[in-house]
């Protein structure tokens, strides 16, 4: 896999622009662990002077693939990280707990460890509408449906809401692969795309809207790379929420009175450039106040909870998640706005372990689900 | 692959003992990382890379580690975010290498004092982001604010655009700790208070000293009030000669700039690029290569700043300066003074461009020899058939004169000829640049790259002072070895890393 960016490895000027914002290099505090480092390491294994299966594990694993070493040098500095993994996983070197959740989602199609069958458990019988020709389909991904099944709810209350004909995949909704090719398991990425996009295109749907930004980030750029082109259009739900605000399908009825501040997550914005969407739904329910943090948009700090660290160094995970949590508490905001349920997840887990103010963490569909 | 020698492997242990396993490592995959220095990987071959790498958090850890590598004569090198184009910060004899962005902490923001006192590691945007809070801000402002650290700023004194109102990076010093190369804490004079006729003024000999006498673990520093008011403006001129002919006219006339950056066409092209590729997203203009382009600006009471403003004009369309739109020199300063600036997206080069390498020699001359450098530098970079890069002038504090220019240029690392060439260039160019009455130090310190090039600046009798102190400090010579003077380091070559 690295061999194929070895063009671009050899581009690296050294110029460190990509490290002021970078989490892990943030943490420890030494070149391996920021990208340039990664680079002249990804140089030396190419020309052979470095023996890959030696590598120490940290450095390889515990950078959580936010992309903000990407946006200072329009690089793929990211994707060199993840073909380094995948080196490695391939000669047997994976991390033992991204492995585990491997397996898992190969066989139960979720890296959860939950029984597939009860992937829409959270969604009324009657509401589980049979595949057929509709408007949009609504992919949960895993996360909204085993682990925070309110955003998956209130995403589907305000579809009902606004008339939205739309239908889910039932059984047939796999893991979208994010945390397998973030993570260095490529080959088994692989099927569960071709899956899923076979999956929806039996259906002729023509849009796909999902709650991820995980899933979202996979559709629109990784299942392209793998020479899988998504035959339809895929949308987050606060790019569609936004739509069906400005048609006037969806009119908020009701006022939140809250200061909250925007988290932008990593996959929806730095890796899918939806940064104005989720400000435009908030600005359309009104009494929400909306109080920027410092590092936001192409800056923003990463929550710490993606490329496979959640799992693989969840204290390391929860550490980043506080500092996040840290800025937004600079904001004087009540509560924290997310459009990630991963993310969501993280920076509550935070909060809960340390004690942190602002305590809330909601999804944008949560506080749009409340209004409509 | 662990160490070899009895030596280092007791060493590591003693220094894991300091600052426990998870900040201290001898692995490959550490110590080949650095040093990373911006493009200077490619353009010097490593003798031999770091044995150990290690990152302490306080002085007191600090010079522990200085103590163990003094004990086992080991060669120990602290590095900064080693960005300089000169190698300043490259092991040549493997050794200890002491990562000293580790050590980040604001110690305290001094309003009343109008001082900041600081860990060497805390880069300078951060140190800007606290300090705009209580409305101050620390003047040296190179184009890698975001990662330049303070303790490397100082140590190779590099030059900001701030500088010509504010001075460089050691003019802000005010006082120092430093960990000498037997372990010994000193501080150079009062905490708060830059003292030095009551003794002999010995912080100097730490700043600009590329880590060769001790390693800094607290810096003083001047900090300002934010200005309440900013202009700027940009004018274009025929050529950069006459560009360097108006510089001279307005420094004369008691006008200060708070910021001035000056380029020839194709030094300027060669910096906006990317402003262009990614906030205006549109191709650049025409300029000519060998016209003159000057950034300026004030900045204080609106009153003064107009006036000011007004009189560096006139003088300028006396040399025929063209001024350029507003909005765009508004938009261009917004941009190089903003996080994204980033000039070195090679991915955005073209083609050809992409694998070269920067060549920039820090020369600096006297104003009045600057425009017969330039030529020279046109014709040897014609001579030896390397791109230019273009030039980049910059006045180096209120009132002084010389002026730093950098001839740089671009060679493709990978063919052995063009890198040859490259050196002759740099050879070359120093020597005239020496020849005119100016140096080798200019806008950083030389480093690796440019040290053989020091003996031809000092007389002998100043070179022998200089062993001694470097003796009387530093009895085993083990900080930044090769650095200064050294003969090891003469013999480096620009090659590549193979």
């Amino acid at each position: 896999m690295l061999e194929k960016y070895v063009d671009y490895v050899l581009m690296c000027s050294g110029c460190a622009y990509c490290l002021p914002m970078c989490s892990s290099f943030d943490r420890f505090k030494l070149e391996p662990y920021g990208a340039r480092g990664l680079m002249t390491i990804a140089r030396l294994i190419l020309e052979g002077k470095l023996d890959l299966t030696i590598i120490p594990p940290d450095i390889i694993y515990t950078c959580p693939n936010c992309g903000y070493c990407d946006t200072r040098c329009r690089g793929e500095n990211t994707d060199v990280l993840e073909a380094l993994r995948a080196d490695l996983v391939k000669k047997g070197k994976g991390l033992p707990k991204h492995i585990g959740f491997g397996e898992w989602a190969e066989k139960g199609h979720n890296p959860y460890y939950e029984p597939h069958e009860e992937r829409f458990a959270w969604l009324p019988k009657i509401e589980r509408k049979i595949p057929k020709k509709a408007e949009c389909i609504y992919f949960a991904g895993c996360t909204s449906a085993y682990r925070i099944q309110s955003i998956a709810k209130a995403t589907v209350n305000v579809l009902n809401t606004a008339g939205v004909d739309f239908i889910t995949l039932g059984e047939e909704e796999w893991c979208c692969g994010s945390p397998l090719l973030r993570t260095g398991q490529r080959y088994l990425a692989e099927e569960l795309a071709k899956h899923n996009l076979e999956a929806i295109e039996r259906t002729g749907v023509e849009s796909v809207v999902m709650s991820c930004a995980g899933c979202y980030r996979v559709f629109k750029r990784d299942y392209p790379k793998l020479g899988l082109k998504p035959d339809f259009e895929v949308l987050h739900t606060t790019e569609l929420f936004r739509e069906l605000l400005s048609e006037g399908r969806l009119k908020p009825k009701k006022k939140i009175e809250m200061k909250i501040t925007y988290h932008d997550p990593c996959h929806l914005g730095r890796h899918g450039g939806v940064y104005e969407p989720p400000r435009d739904v908030i600005k359309n329910i009104s009494g929400l106040e909306l109080l920027e943090m410092t590092w936001i948009k192409e800056e923003t700090r990463c929550c710490g909870a993606g490329g496979g660290v959640k799992s693989g160094y969840p204290n390391l995970a929860l550490e980043w998640a506080q500092a996040r949590v840290a800025d937004a508490e600079l904001t004087g905001a009540q509560a924290i706005v997310s459009a990630c349920p991963f993310c969501q997840r993280n920076l509550s887990d935070a909060i809960e372990t340390y004690g942190l103010t602002p305590s809330k963490v909601y999804d944008i569909s949560e506080l749009l689900a409340q209004v409509v | 692959m662990t160490l070899q020698h009895e030596v280092l492997k007791e060493a590591f242990n003693e220094l894991i003992g300091i600052v426990g396993p998870e900040r201290v490592s001898d692995n490959v995959y550490f110590t080949h990382c650095y040093p990373s220095e911006l493009l200077i990987r490619y353009g010097v071959e490593l003798i031999r890379p770091p044995d150990i790498v290690i990152s302490p958090r306080t002085t007191k850890e600090l010079s522990q580690v200085v103590k163990v590598a003094n004990k086992y004569k080991l060669p120990i090198v602290a590095a900064g975010a080693q960005l300089a184009l000169a190698g300043g910060v490259i092991p040549i004899k493997g050794g200890i290498m002491v990562d000293t962005r580790g050590m980040d902490r604001v110690i305290e923001i001094d309003k009343e004092n109008l001082l900041a006192i600081v860990q060497p590691g805390i880069t300078v945007e951060k140190l800007n982001a606290r300090l705009e809070k209580v409305g101050l801000f620390y003047t040296d402002m190179p184009g890698s604010w975001t990662i330049s650290t303070i303790g490397g700023r100082v140590s190779t004194n590099g030059c900001g655009v701030y500088a010509p109102k504010y001075g460089r990076p050691i003019e802000q010093v005010v006082s120092l700790e430093v960990v000498l190369p037997t372990g010994e804490v000193v501080r150079t004079g009062p905490r708060k208070l830059y003292d030095s006729n009551a003794g002999y003024d010995i912080m100097h000999l730490f700043l600009g000293d590329e880590g060769t006498l001790g390693i800094i673990t607290e810096l003083t520093l001047r900090v300002y009030p934010i200005p309440e008011y900013r202009r700027r403006e940009a004018w274009m001129f025929p050529s950069h000669t006459i560009l360097l002919k108006a510089i001279r006219k307005f420094l004369t006339i008691g006008s200060v700039p708070e910021m001035l950056l000056a380029h020839d066409g194709l030094g300027w092209t060669s910096y906006v690029w990317n402003f262009y590729q990614d906030y205006l997203k549109e191709p650049l203009p025409e300029i000519p290569p060998y016209a003159g382009m000057l950034l300026i600006g004030y900045g204080g009471k609106k009153e003064f700043v107009e006036t000011q403003m007004k009189l560096c004009g006139e003088i300028m369309e006396e040399f025929n300066g063209k001024r350029l739109p507003e909005d765009l020199t508004e938009k261009w300063w917004t941009a190089r003074l903003g996080k994204p600036y980033n000039p070195w997206q090679t991915v955005t080069w073209d083609a050809e461009k992409k694998y070269r390498t920067l060549l920039m020699p820090p020369c600096h001359v006297p104003i009045s020899k600057a425009e017969e450098f330039v030529n020279s530098y046109r014709e040897l970079a014609k001579k030896y058939g390397l791109s230019m890069w273009g030039l980049q002038t910059w006045i180096e504090g209120p009132n002084i004169h010389p002026c730093t220019i950098h001839p740089a240029v671009l060679y493709d690392y990978r063919k052995e000829d063009e890198r040859e060439r490259a050196r002759m260039f740099k050879d070359e160019i120093a020597r005239i640049a020496i020849n005119l009455g100016g140096g080798i130090g200019g806008m950083f310190a030389p480093g690796l790259l440019y040290v053989s090039c020091i003996k031809d600046e000092f007389e002998p009798n100043a070179l022998k002072l200089m062993k001694k102190i470097k003796q009387l400090i530093d009895p085993n010579s083990i900080m930044n070895p090769g650095k200064k003077f050294s003969k090891l380091a003469q013999r480096a070559r620009v090659k590549r890393n193979a």
